[in-house]
């Protein structure tokens, strides 16, 4: 069984300003989708992030707070999954909420060495 | 393939009647100068909750937990506008660390005193500010455009008065020509929800807004056990009994085929709820209306001009455009299609442009006499209605049969 990170790119205008029925029926989407995964056996843990962000770079370890707001589209969520392989992951996250309203997903395979 | 052991729910919590209660309480405790900031502090909160709520750890008590998000947020923007962490003005009556009281109804008896403001301002601030409703959802609910609705919402905060809030801690001292405009808001709030014409929402009902009207109209005659308030509740009963009816497999079902489906028991208390009152009242003559609709047997000639009677009667009390095109299609129905029309072309220009309901009830009216008339009138709808199921019902059902 392979690993793979689903990473949830949000568009931030558009969740900020959803109404609150359109919230409630984003977060029902969420839940219904993670029980199908959980009870198919494929979700291992998720998360939502919060807005803020740190950002530590270079060797003096400059810090930079965040949000960015240069980009509309932040990580805002992952799960990570489990499946045979990438195509089964692909199929699994084209009902991902996430693009409900605007929102890209991207995944990533976690590395496996022992496979190469 | 291994089973996960996660098993989730849903949040099973109504945002927008959550929305409602964070309103009103946080109005009640920190007082209606803090409007807009107590409606960014409920939208950052049902955000957090978005990102907070794990599906295996949803807050045991998810109000409770609404509410102090909310709150602290609240507090925050006041803060860091008043730059003073000190002095933090509470008002009201719930200064606590719990939301116990329903203050919603309070809260609409506080709208509804305030004087200088229309009726129809008052229904969207309250559309807006207790059934969590967005612009654009009350601009698809009521076909005003989204700048007249901004523009209702100013107008309605400034004229809010704080003092006379403070004053409205107890509800016995509210007067009959309040509560009949407390009615009146909710009448026309539970009209918006019983028809929607949003076109992001998958029903052509917003139950939930019925519902949330419905409990709030209950509070209200608890309270103050008026009988027009009391009738008022047997119309909704009526109606409510008929949701689910008027849909299935994504398609509208005629009046007449959805008699099987109705929730008898609303209907039993539609009855126990309907009073005779000393003086004639709009909800007592529409309950009637309705009641009888539900109830009958045979949609003939003698039906129809009973209810076209009742009708007569009914804009005898209400300058209401909506009862008039319903005593045309009585008219019509009764075979009295030269009155009928008579009546159109008064209502034409009270309503606004290209209205669903007129333009279906003057189609069908034109159908025999002008069939060319009617057939563009059609067209016109199908060209404007934003929902596919209301487009396609009338593609189907009505286009064919002019």
């Amino acid at each position: 069984m392979k690993k793979f990170l689903l990473l949830l790119h949000e568009n931030i205008e558009a969740l900020e300003n959803l109404s609150p029925k359109e919230m409630e029926k984003l977060g029902n989407a969420h839940f219904t989708w993670a029980t199908k995964l959980g009870e198919e056996g494929y979700l291992i843990s998720g998360d939502g992030l919060q807005d803020s962000t740190t950002k530590i770079s270079g060797k003096d370890c400059v810090i930079k707070d965040g949000p960015y707001i240069e980009s509309k589209e932040m990580v805002g969520g992952y799960y990570l999954l489990q499946a045979k392989d990438l195509e089964t992951v692909i199929d699994l996250a084209k009902d991902c909420p996430c693009h409900l309203w605007g929102g890209t997903t991207e995944i990533r395979p976690i590395a496996d060495y022992e496979e190469c | 393939m291994l089973k996960n052991t996660i098993i989730f729910k849903e949040v099973e919590i109504s945002y927008r009647k959550q929305y409602g209660k964070l309103f009103s309480a946080l109005l009640f405790q920190y007082g209606s100068n803090y409007i807009e900031q107590i409606e960014d502090a409920i939208q950052n909160t049902f955000y957090k909750s978005l990102k907070n709520w794990k599906p295996n750890q949803v807050p045991k008590n998810k109000e409770n937990w609404l509410f102090i998000v909310a709150r602290n947020d609240l507090i925050n923007q006041i803060r860091k506008e008043s730059k003073t962490v000190e002095t933090l003005p509470i008002i009201g009556v719930v200064d606590k660390e719990e939301l116990q009281e329903d203050l919603r109804l309070k809260t609409i008896l506080f709208f509804a005193i305030t004087k200088n403001i229309s009726t129809q301002i008052k229904v969207i601030f309250i559309l807006k500010n207790i059934f969590g409703l967005h612009i654009k959802e009350i601009s698809e609910s009521t076909l005003i455009n989204s700048d007249a609705i901004y523009k209702s919402i100013n107008r309605a905060k400034k004229s809010f008065h704080p003092n006379k809030f403070e004053k409205l801690t107890r509800l016995e001292k509210v007067d009959r020509k309040t509560i009949e405009i407390v009615e009146e808001i909710l009448y026309a709030v539970f009209n918006i929800g019983f028809d929607s014409f949003n076109s992001t929402n998958d029903s052509i009902v917003n139950d939930d807004i019925c519902l949330e009207a419905l409990a709030l109209v209950k509070l209200l005659f608890q309270e103050y056990k008026l009988k027009s308030t009391s009738n008022l509740i047997a119309l909704f009963c009526f109606h409510i009994a008929r949701i689910s009816s008027k849909e299935s497999d994504k398609e509208l079902v005629l009046f007449i085929k959805q008699k099987d489906n109705w929730n008898s028991e609303l209907i039993k208390l539609g009855f126990h709820y309907m009073k005779k009152p000393k003086k004639l009242n709009r909800y007592y003559i529409e309950a009637i209306i309705t009641s009888k609709h539900m109830t009958t047997e045979l949609f003939d000639l003698n039906y129809w001009n009973q209810i076209t009677e009742l009708y007569k009667l009914l804009i005898t009390i209400t300058e209401s455009p909506i009862v008039k095109v319903n005593l045309c299609y009585c008219l019509h129905q009764a075979k009295r299609t030269n009155e009928a029309v008579k009546f159109l072309e008064q209502i034409e220009k009270q309503l606004p442009e290209n209205h669903l309901y007129f333009s279906l009830v003057k189609a069908d009216i034109l159908k025999k006499e002008n069939a060319i008339e009617s057939g563009e009138i059609i067209n016109k709808i199908l060209n404007n209605v934003s929902q596919d199921i209301r487009r396609k019902h009338i593609a189907e059902n009505i286009l064919p049969n002019l």
